[in-house]
């Protein structure tokens, strides 16, 4: 079906799906701007529920772009999250997809 | 939730400005470190130019750097990191200078100490302050450089009052007016230092307040 579509319609077709979700892209967006981030700040900057957040951050996990850094402070579970070199990759080549398919982004 | 670039690019900035404040804890950080650099110097003013002086310097020094990372640690919990902790990715460059200097004036201070307390059989009253004090900053810096680069200056500036206070007192050929500058010039460091501070909690009222609203405006 793909090869009657036009060039930027089939860039745009061929985004990565897992950055592609308004979520995940804002939680990789995050990421990207720190080298560790916890839990509660990225409650705080996407305002998610916090089954959703775990739902999505689960998911770029399980794509290679986010590592998962379990620790304690005191007795307090500590959750943080880090971007890989992978995720790093993937959203700069999502950005240059997006970019070349639509031009003035 | 559908972002736009802007508001993306915004989160970005953010989240950047956000992580250099919860890794360094600026701010009124920098003002406590001022008072004790003050308090620091005019101590060592007033040690005996001894051993024990030496010792009990020593003393104060790691109680002073103490008291400012328990108040650093209580203000990063409530004030820099109150939205998490989001820790920002520390400078290599930054870090490799200011562990060479380190290293430079660590080394250079105990050899001459050694130096000219061995072999020349005199006992160095001034750099008997710098000594131990260079080496608990050596350790402290070895301890913190994986966590933040400018703890360690900040500690090293802690340490500068008192060793500043000790030159100062024992400085000798030079007029009082020589020795009033000096003292003019290392009480005006720490209100520089405690202004930096002051103009870097403003931006982060700012910034607590965009992150407030955005908080708000998610929930």
């Amino acid at each position: 079906m793909t090869d009657t579509l036009n060039p930027e319609m089939q860039t745009i077709l061929e985004l990565d799906r897992v950055i592609h979700e308004p979520a995940r892209l804002v939680i990789l967006t995050v990421c990207s701007s720190a080298e560790e981030v916890e839990f509660k700040f990225l409650e705080t900057t996407t305002g998610l529920s916090k089954g959703n957040l775990s739902s999505h951050t689960s998911k770029l996990e399980q794509a290679g772009y986010l590592e998962v850094v379990k620790a304690f402070r005191g007795k307090i579970p500590v959750t943080s999250f880090k971007i890989t070199k992978t995720g790093k990759a993937a959203l700069a080549s999502y950005w240059t997809a997006l970019r070349d398919a639509i031009p003035n982004t | 939730m559908n972002p736009s670039i802007e508001q993306l690019e915004k989160l970005q900035n953010l989240t950047k400005s956000y992580s250099e404040f919860s890794r360094k804890s600026s701010g009124v950080a920098y003002f406590f470190a001022s008072a004790l650099m003050i308090s620091g110097f005019f101590i060592g003013q007033h040690l005996p130019r001894n051993v024990f002086g030496a010792i009990i310097g020593g003393v104060i020094a790691v109680v002073l750097i103490g008291l400012w990372l328990s108040l650093r640690q209580a203000l990063m919990a409530k004030l820099y990191q109150q939205f998490g902790v989001a820790r920002a990715a520390a400078p290599v460059f930054g870090r490799d200078f200011v562990l060479g200097i380190l290293f430079g004036l660590g080394l250079s201070s105990l050899i001459f100490w050694l130096l000219s307390t061995i072999a020349l059989f005199q006992f160095p009253q001034t750099y008997l302050y710098a000594v131990p004090a260079i080496l608990v900053a050596a350790v402290l810096g070895f301890w913190v450089l994986k966590q933040s680069g400018d703890l360690l200056g900040m500690v090293v500036f802690i340490l500068g009052g008192m060793i500043g206070g000790g030159i100062n007192s024992t400085a000798e050929n030079i007029s009082e007016l020589q020795r009033t500058l000096q003292l003019v010039l290392l009480v005006l460091i720490p209100i520089s230092v405690a202004t930096l501070g002051f103009l870097e909690h403003q931006k982060f009222k700012k910034l607590e307040q965009e992150l407030s609203q955005l908080h708000q405006g998610n929930s």
